[in-house]
């Protein structure tokens, strides 16, 4: 009955149960890439690991898992809102930075341990719609900063 | 005291009294069964009407527990795929903290412009 409970009520606490609860709902698109997945992307010498200028194969390669939720019905985007606050509220998440322009506004959290980000999760909010990009990794800070420096 | 008095034989019992005595006792009797057999089913119904919500609610909550829980289906089952999807992801990441940061910067500039010309001032 607890969990019964717990399940129904509490905060997401991770991309994993955000994926979980919004995928397969209508005007949800999802995607998700696992550890093993992941492994491959690895594993697999064919696969180019550079795109045009941009290389991010160094940071992919940091990464376990990832989950992206990507919301165009505007009660399931207030919905999503509010269940990410929640989830920051709560104390694992850490805001690294928050943008706000015209009509969006972008919330970056990450988990860390020393200098390894251990949970990434980007929030972006439109009028109506609203995304989340989750990564579970082993990234150092330097990784992550270059991703700003693209 | 009541026994003796029940025992002795000379005291005379009131014409009737017995049969009044046990119709009486009868009907109280009568009485308790209809209350208690009303009472027990009414309370037969609620528990059995309790039991179905309490399984319903677990059934349920543990439904979503273990949706809530566990381990999604991978998107993509080609590798190349599943990477050009990370990149496009990565892409867009890039953008949005490239935009915070450039933004964060001009902040800054603005900032340090005007406190030029607070300190040309003084």
């Amino acid at each position: 009955m607890f969990l019964a409970a717990a399940a129904m009520s509490a905060a997401a606490q991770d991309g994993k149960e955000i994926y979980n609860r919004y995928s397969g709902k209508k005007g949800v698109s999802s995607v998700y890439i696992s550890p093993t997945m992941f492994k491959m992307m690895k594993s697999l010498p064919e696969v180019s690991m550079e795109s045009g200028e941009v290389d991010f194969s160094s940071i992919i390669k940091t990464f376990n898992g990832m989950y992206i939720i990507d919301i165009e019905e505007p009660e399931l985007a207030k919905s999503l809102s509010e269940e990410v606050t929640a989830m920051a509220e709560s104390g694992r998440y850490e805001l690294m930075m928050e943008a706000a322009e015209e009509s969006e506004k972008v919330r970056i959290y990450i988990v860390s341990k020393g200098d390894i980000v251990t949970d990434f999760l980007m929030f972006a909010q439109e009028k109506g719609s609203a995304s989340v990009i989750s990564i579970s990794a082993e990234m150092p800070f330097s990784e992550l900063q270059k991703l700003i420096a693209q | 005291m009541m026994e003796k008095a029940a025992a002795d034989r000379r005291i005379e019992v009131p014409h009737g009294f017995r049969k009044e005595l046990s119709e009486m006792i009868d009907s109280m009797d009568a009485a308790e069964k209809i209350v208690t057999s009303g009472k027990s089913r009414a309370m037969r119904t609620a528990t059995w009407i309790m039991s179905v919500a309490a399984g319903l609610v677990l059934l349920i909550g543990t439904g979503l527990t273990i949706h809530t829980f566990r381990t999604p289906k991978d998107t993509f089952t080609d590798p190349e795929e599943a990477y050009a999807a990370v990149e496009k992801a990565l892409t867009e990441i890039s953008g949005k903290m490239s935009g915070g940061a450039a933004s964060a910067r001009q902040a800054e500039e603005t900032v340090s412009r005007h406190t030029e010309v607070i300190r040309s001032l003084y």
